[in-house]
């Protein structure tokens, strides 16, 4: 069985706040952390030791997150490790098209998923444990009632998500 | 080959069916002649002066564009403001004067053209709104951003502290404690931000020296320049015309402007860094411009300086509002912001304001004075510096 103890997360934020709740809600769950406060940094602890898993924002100065991930790309070994994307730019026009091209390439194991902030330590927690097989603990729900969780998805839900979603139940 | 036919219904009928106001006018500025657009546009003026027929007034325009083609023979165009018979309200003209020559050259007459502009003018007046409030909006929705932001820093602060009292951890709370203190100034930074943008709203104009603008700017950097070894210079341009500006925006924009020239060069590592502030003005066109030779941008940051709360300044220096407010203030003005720079080499950022499209300043004391007069409108470059 993986543990979340022998996992090592690489976190990539600009804003060093950002960094410090993440590593702080990865390493309550038992992960080793690492960070990094933009690209270039990433890449340099990459090369030195490859992590289990990546975080990393969108939009940072220097080696913004979709160069990174460019270059992750470019090496077999490294395009292997699975990737979070967490921003506050999903939808905006900074982010926007960026996480378009990213979410629509397939060639990389990841990311799957992105995490628009303000994100959910819990939620954080429980997409990385997921996307590296470990088991779900009781701490790792949200301790949301459905109607929380519905109101949560609907405030990250774009007005364009909304209208597939309607359109894909009309057509079942 | 225009028939003779033709030709005669040229000399003889265009005169009357061009639609375009002309007279002609005498050195008295009695009216002598005039087409059928101008009859029906401005109505009777034999025996009438020019300035009661277009103006009402009783005395010649002050800066008459007449006069002048009389005094030199050279042809004028100018935009007026006129009041037409058949709709009593002020309407805006374009006006050519054109002199007309007797053989022994001396200029007895001239020719006034004048065609309305009204409705163009008013589609700009219109474009300019729709820009303003464009800036506006583009504004509330990066606050909304920010907003964001700010819970996430919050939020976050509050889990290292809750996590930092669960493990025991003294370094934990302390480290999450002073998330919660940033967070919670940057909510007071964006608060007067919120307030800056509600009182820019409309802008304050009136008319003043763009200069002494860019010389208070100056004396206010001076000091924090020399801190940071940077050299500060104002390359200030003669004889430009005093303007109608929001004096405290324009400050406001050349600060931000001046202030990331100076970070600019406090991230390069070169030994002298300089940044100069230039004012200058070409064909009606009043430009600011700040250059320093600092640490220049790359592409990904080029692309991304005018959005909202964006910044590359370590945490806590910049809201990354800077250049969205200067921006908007310009926009406010008709006048548009642009940038060229290059990675370790230095940056330029132009303020540029055409003349024509600077906010109308409209002195209290003299729309009074015109209540009862028809011509109610002051152009600003004809409003006393003061």
């Amino acid at each position: 069985m993986t543990r979340a103890e022998d996992m090592t997360v690489l976190v990539v934020d600009d804003e060093p706040n950002v960094r410090l709740f993440l590593q702080t809600a990865l390493e309550d769950a038992g992960f080793d952390v690492v960070t990094a406060a933009d690209g270039d940094e990433a890449l340099e602890i990459i090369r030195s030791g490859k992590p289990d898993f990546i975080s990393t924002d969108l939009v940072m100065p220097n080696r913004s997150g979709p160069r990174l991930l460019y270059e992750l790309k470019r090496n077999q070994e490294l395009s292997r490790i699975p990737v979070l994307i967490v921003t506050a730019h999903a939808e905006t026009d900074m982010g926007k098209s960026d996480l378009e091209d990213i979410m629509a390439d397939s060639v990389m194991s990841g990311p799957g998923v992105y995490l628009e902030k303000p994100v959910r330590p819990a939620a954080y927690v429980r997409h990385i444990k997921e996307a590296l097989g470990i088991e779900l603990t009781d701490e790792d729900s949200d301790r949301m009632s459905l109607k929380e969780q519905l109101e949560e998805h609907m405030k990250g839900a774009s007005p364009d998500a909304i209208r597939k979603a309607l359109d894909a139940l009309r057509e079942t | 080959m225009i028939s003779e036919g033709i030709k005669h219904w040229i000399r003889t009928e265009l005169f009357d069916q061009v639609p375009v106001s002309i007279c002609v006018i005498d050195r008295d500025y009695d009216i002598v002649e005039a087409n059928r657009c101008f009859s029906e546009t401005f109505g009777a003026w034999h025996n009438h002066k020019c300035y009661a027929v277009y103006k009402n007034l009783t005395h010649h325009c002050e800066r008459c564009a007449a006069a002048e083609t009389f005094a030199d023979g050279e042809t004028r165009m100018r935009e007026e403001l006129g009041v037409s018979e058949s709709e009593g309200k002020p309407t805006h003209y374009l006006v050519r004067t054109v002199p007309l020559a007797g053989e022994d050259g001396a200029i007895r007459y001239i020719i006034e053209m004048s065609a309305d502009i009204s409705e163009m003018k008013r589609l700009e007046q219109e474009k300019l709104t729709a820009e303003r409030l464009a800036a506006v909006g583009q504004t509330v929705a990066g606050l909304a951003h920010g907003i964001k932001n700010v819970i996430m820093g919050l939020e976050g602060g509050m889990y290292v502290v809750g996590s930092g009292i669960r493990r025991n951890n003294g370094e934990k709370i302390r480290q999450g404690w002073r998330v919660l203190e940033e967070n919670i100034s940057r909510i007071s930074a964006f608060a007067k931000e919120f307030l800056d943008f509600a009182r820019g709203r409309t802008p304050q104009v009136s008319v003043v020296d763009p200069n002494r603008i860019a010389q208070g700017v100056i004396e206010l950097f001076r000091e924090a320049a020399a801190q940071s070894g940077v050299r500060l210079r104002a390359d200030l341009g003669e004889n430009i015309a005093h303007a109608p500006l929001d004096q405290e925006g324009i400050h406001t924009c050349l600060a931000n402007l001046i202030s990331n020239a100076i970070d600019a060069c406090e991230m390069s590592r070169k030994k002298h860094r300089c940044v100069v502030l230039t004012t200058r003005e070409r064909d009606g066109l009043l430009v600011y411009e700040v250059v320093d030779d600092g640490c220049g941008m790359e592409y990904d940051v080029k692309q991304k300086v005018f959005t909202n709360f964006f910044s590359t300044k370590e945490s806590g220096k910049g809201t990354g509002l800077g250049l969205l407010t200067t921006r908007k203030i310009v926009q406010e003005h008709g006048g548009k912001v642009s940038f060229e720079s290059a990675k370790d080499e230095g940056s330029v950022f132009r303020l540029e304001f055409p003349r024509s499209r600077l906010p109308e300043f409209i002195s209290e004391n003299r729309a009074e004075d015109n209540n009862g007069d028809r011509f109610v409108h002051v152009r600003a470059d004809q409003e006393d510096n003061r």
